[in-house]
Order: structure tokens, then C-alpha cells, then sequence
């Protein structure tokens, strides 16, 4: 039986907005299970983001259960879903989200630093992530010295480099232009393959769906396929 | 771990150049003003000027808390997205403390430094006056006695390091409530 990675149970979401009340995710029901590539898709303002943030513990469902690798996170303190960010998941942001004071390298070492690993093993693996997404020749660049592409790379270099159980995407692709973004979930999907890293990416675009071994359909906060 | 992160945060620190030029700029101008105003109220001859001595503090203060404020404000998506891989509060307080503290550390410097080139600068001058019997060995002495003594110098240290955490203290508050959904949200 394979391994359940990810595990929602009756979510619900609500937010208001200018007195309305919008139903951004109602009764989802959804088991992930390791190892799996899947594409969440759907129109703009499905909820399919919120989806994501409930997932990864960026944002708490209004009701339901949320189980991660094991760890209830539906009801998780902060410094509880920090560490479990920490030690199991990996994100890529559409904006990358790189700190523009820190080169590459630094970005990319910098999920490390309060950790308990020494300064030579940090920058060891963040050269091999580097390496891995093919970005080690930019290294000592700054973001601001790097394509929509290589910017991507790093961010996916960042988010694999404290071997995640997990990697969140939000519209990776959706800062890139055509080639570059063939590369990111060319990479993403080599990556999920050699690693074994369970990968969930947000899109709208129907061309990455090729790339998952999983859709899932989201329509007015609720999933339609999966 | 906290050593390599206070490290980091003085790094970051020294490349937000304008910024880090700026207020180490204006710390060391404040630090000068609020030493004088120390001297003035421990060693002066008259009445100490206690108004200017409260105005520099209070001035300190506001600095403190205006820095504090800007360093949080305007890197909240750096914060948030430090915080999306793993980053506890404790860990960004490091970070902001030690940048905090290292533009308190440099303008401290290189007050410290000014100071003493101005001492050594008056010592040469009123020196050659003596020799040329310009001046008295007396008015020599009295003229040579370092024109600031240590005490105010320390104390405007403390001044401004208790008003740097006073500054963390009060806007720690922001890097609590922060979340890191933030870092999804900002750029969008």
C-alpha cells in the first residue's frame, strides 16, 4: 500500500471580502500519496492556492483535518509548522522570492544557518543542490544578476537542498517565458523522479500538465477531478 | 547556530548599503552630540544643559525605533519568505538584532576614532605653542587633558545599545504577527 503523504478531511475555507463571504475551499477531500508529481489545476480564483496553503501550513483551514507525513498541521502552533517546514518541506515561489542582498549560494545555504549543520557541510550541499539544477555557475551572482530562469533554478535549488519530503510550487512557471519554463518542470520532474520528493505545483496553464503523473481540477473551491 | 546567523545579519547588513551608510552616519553624528552632552552634564563648569542632554536621548530613541522600523517594513517579504523555509521568530530576531547592533558597533568606532584623532590633533598642536613658548606649561596641561573623558563615552554607548533593544522590543510585535503566506501575497 503506498505511503499517504498528504491527507485532507472535510476542508474548509472561507474568507470575507468587502463584507462578502467567499468559499475558497469547501469539503475537500484529497490523499497524496509519496512520491507522486501532481498538477493542481483550475481557473483563476478556484482556490487552488489556498489549497496549497493550507497543505504546506502557510494558512490554517477554517475547519477540518490536515495531516502531513504523519503531522496533524490543521491545528499546528507557528513554531510548530516552522519546523516542519524546516525539516519537510521545500517551496518555489511564481516571484522566486530570493533575498537580494544574498548571492546564489547564500540563498540557497540560508535554509540552513540556524540548523545544526556545520558551516563547511552547508555550503558542501548547497553547492551539490546548486549542481543538481544546474545554476553552480552562477553561484557568487546576486538574483539581480540572473535570468527568470536561473532565478527559478536557484529557488528550486533552495528548496531541495534539506532533502524535503515535500516540494510546494506555486506558479513556477508563471514568471518565465516558454523555453525557461520547460526547463523548470523539466528539472522539477527529474528531480521528483531521482529523488523521490513528492511534488505538488499550482498552475493554470494546460501545457504542464504532461508533466504530472497526477491532476487534480479545481472549480469555485471545489475539486472536480482528481 | 545563533553566532552564524548574527554573522549572516552583519553581512546583510554591509550590502544594504544605503541604508547601512545612512544611519551609521547619522548614529555617529548623534553619538558625538549625546557624548558631548554627557561630558557637559558629568565634568562641565556650569549648569549642565540637562533639555539637551533629554533631547539627544530621546532623539537616540526615535532613531532606534525609525531603524527598527524600516529594517522590518520594508524586507517583509524577505522576513515571510525566511520564515516559509524554516525560519522560527527567534531566529529572524537574531538576524535583525545583529544588524541593528552592528551600525551601533560601527558609528561607536568611528566616533571612538574622531575623538582620538581630535585629542591627538589638539595634543600636537597645543605642544608645538609650549615649545615655541606661545603658551604657558600650564595652559599645555589644561588644554592637553583629553577633551572627553571615558565616562560619557560609555554611557552614550549604553544609551544607544539599550535603545536598540528597546527598538527590537517594540517592534518584535511585527515580526510575530508576520506570516509567511506573506511571501505568496506581497509581489502579487
Amino acid at each position: 500500500m503506498p505511503e499517504v503523504m498528504i491527507k485532507l478531511e472535510n476542508v474548509q475555507k472561507e474568507f470575507r471580502l468587502r463584507g462578502n463571504i467567499i468559499r475558497a475551499l469547501v469539503d475537500i477531500n484529497l490523499k497524496i500519496n509519496a512520491g507522486e508529481f501532481v498538477v493542481l489545476m483550475g481557473p483563476t480564483g478556484c482556490g487552488k492556492t489556498t489549497l496549497l496553503n493550507v497543505m504546506s501550513g502557510l494558512d490554517l483551514p477554517d475547519d477540518g483535518t490536515v495531516i502531513l507525513d504523519g503531522d496533524r498541521i490543521d491545528r499546528a502552533s507557528e513554531e510548530r509548522l516552522s519546523d516542519i517546514r524546516r525539516r519537510k518541506i521545500g517551496f518555489v515561489f511564481q516571484d522566486f522570492n530570493l533575498v537580494e542582498n544574498l548571492t546564489a549560494l547564500e540563498n540557497v545555504e540560508a535554509v540552513l544557518w540556524p540548523g545544526p549543520l556545520r558551516t563547511k557541510e552547508i555550503n558542501n550541499r548547497a553547492m551539490s543542490a546548486l549542481a543538481k539544477v544546474d545554476a553552480h555557475e552562477r553561484m557568487n551572482n546576486h538574483p539581480k544578476e540572473l535570468s527568470g530562469g536561473e532565478k527559478q533554478r536557484v529557488a528550486i535549488a533552495r528548496a531541495i537542498i534539506h532533502k524535503p519530503r515535500i516540494i510546494f510550487a506555486d506558479e513556477p512557471t508563471g514568471n518565465l517565458h516558454h523555453a525557461a519554463a520547460t526547463q523548470v518542470m523539466e528539472l522539477l520532474k527529474s528531480l521528483n523522479k531521482e529523488m523521490g520528493t513528492t511534488t505538488i505545483i499550482v498552475t493554470h496553464d494546460k501545457n504542464l500538465v504532461k508533466y504530472g503523473t497526477r491532476l487534480v481540477e479545481m472549480e469555485h473551491g471545489r475539486i472536480i477531478k482528481s | 547556530m545563533g553566532l552564524r546567523l548574527w554573522s549572516k545579519s552583519i553581512k546583510l547588513a554591509m550590502r544594504s548599503r544605503r541604508r547601512f551608510i545612512a544611519f551609521t552616519l547619522m548614529y555617529t553624528v548623534l553619538m558625538g552630540w549625546m557624548t558631548w552632552n554627557f561630558q557637559d552634564f558629568l565634568y562641565g563648569d556650569g549648569d549642565p544643559d540637562v533639555l539637551l542632554l533629554i533631547v539627544s536621548i530621546v532623539s537616540t530613541l526615535i532613531l532606534s525605533i525609525l531603524y527598527a522600523w524600516i529594517v522590518i517594513n520594508y524586507r517583509k517579504n524577505e522576513i515571510a519568505t525566511l520564515k516559509c523555509i524554516g525560519y522560527k521568530n527567534s531566529n529572524i530576531r537574531t538576524i535583525i538584532i545583529g544588524e541593528l547592533t552592528w551600525v551601533t558597533f560601527i558609528a561607536f568606532m568611528i566616533m571612538a576614532e574622531t575623538l582620538i584623532h581630535i585629542t591627538a590633533g589638539a595634543t600636537y598642536f597645543y605642544q608645538q605653542q609650549s615649545l615655541a613658548g606661545n603658551i604657558s606649561a600650564a595652559t599645555y596641561l589644561e588644554k592637553t587633558t583629553p577633551i572627553l573623558n571615558i565616562w560619557p563615552v560609555l554611557a552614550t554607548l549604553a544609551m544607544f545599545l539599550v535603545s536598540q533593544i528597546l527598538g527590537i522590543v517594540i517592534m518584535y510585535s511585527k515580526i510575530l504577527k508576520l506570516r509567511p503566506i506573506v511571501a505568496l501575497r506581497v509581489l502579487k
